[in-house]
């Protein structure tokens, strides 16, 4: 892991595209086929992991990267505290479709950057 | 029936790739079984209509699961130096203590230390040809009447490197590296 392979690097970089795109499409088609939020957010997170094993360097600043996570986690709280408990989802049907969607996603951008965190927690991790 | 056969094709290599993780010596090569294993896993879950389980468990098993396996044995491998006196015939708590000492030991931890590697040194009765045969130890050294013979498998990368510390550095007592094959002895 600690020497540069230029195969991994070439092919990682050649990945890279597919790899956001699996991802935001598992979780944007999460509702109605295989996948979803948890499912696409591991898929993003693969993205980091790559990344890591290509270039392992400690250029991400670990307290916005928890600060952004603990931000969707409100997100993921508020969101249904204002649309289902007021009743909404009963009163505008067509928005529920929608309401998923962004549901998935903001998991999907939780489980990524906690995944993430994760790793780049256990890679970089110093002793003392 | 091509499911069927399916099913049973990648439960055989999961069976396998279980029992090779589990028997192999080298510990990165366990880490890629256990990775073939969980893609294996993920197949079954496709046969068994269940996708969502499917794409976690590739990417969790065979990715991230990976990753922290080899992040976590980069840090943390322990290298076994066997240490055998032929001309001790009981080892003693004296005698440990003054091969402690041992410079030549020492400068083998230091190494290792050098190279994240964590030394871990075992003092043994037993004869060369028995710690040779030994597959516990990276590194044999074998103690006689004023000199240091330091036994070394061909294909371990490191001996090279700690011979040519030795011929750099200045010593006081005689040492000399020897190279063996696994299983044939010297």
């Amino acid at each position: 892991m600690t020497e540069k392979s230029s195969i991994i690097s070439t092919m990682t970089g050649f990945l890279y595209p597919f790899i956001v795109l699996f991802g935001f499409y598992i979780i944007a088609n999460g509702h109605n086929t295989p996948g979803g939020g948890f499912q696409g957010g591991s898929v993003i997170a693969a993205l980091f992991i790559a990344r890591y094993l290509v270039l392992p360097v400690d250029d991400f600043n670990m307290d916005t990267l928890h600060y952004v996570e603990k931000a969707f986690l409100v997100f993921l709280l508020l969101l249904p505290i204002v649309f289902i408990f007021p009743g909404l989802h009963l009163l505008y049907e067509q928005f529920n479709v929608p309401y998923l969607i962004v549901m998935n996603f903001l998991i999907g951008m939780k489980v990524s950057l906690g995944l993430t965190i994760i790793v780049f927690r256990f890679g970089f991790f110093r002793e003392g | 029936m091509n499911t069927i056969v399916a099913e049973a094709a990648l439960l055989l290599v999961m069976a396998l790739m279980a029992l090779l993780t589990i028997k192999t010596q080298i510990l990165r090569m366990a880490i890629v079984y256990m990775g073939i294993f969980s893609l294996s896993a993920s197949l079954v879950y496709v046969l068994y209509r269940a996708p969502d389980v499917a794409i976690a468990e590739a990417v969790i098993g065979s990715g991230l699961v990976a990753l922290l396996y080899l992040s976590a044995l980069k840090r943390y491998r322990v290298y076994t130096i066997g240490v055998v006196g032929s001309n001790m015939p009981n080892v003693s708590d004296r005698h440990i203590l003054r091969m402690e000492r041992n410079a030549v030991i020492n400068d083998i931890a230091g190494f290792c230390v050098e190279r994240e590697r964590e030394p871990q040194t075992v003092f043994s009765q037993e004869s060369i040809d028995e710690a040779l045969l030994n597959t516990n130890y990276d590194i044999v050294i074998e103690e006689y009447e004023g000199g240091i013979r330091l036994y070394g498998h061909d294909e371990n990368y490191l001996v090279d490197e700690l011979e040519l510390l030795f011929s750099i550095r200045d010593r006081d007592q005689e040492l000399e590296v020897i190279r063996f094959r696994a299983g044939a002895g010297i």
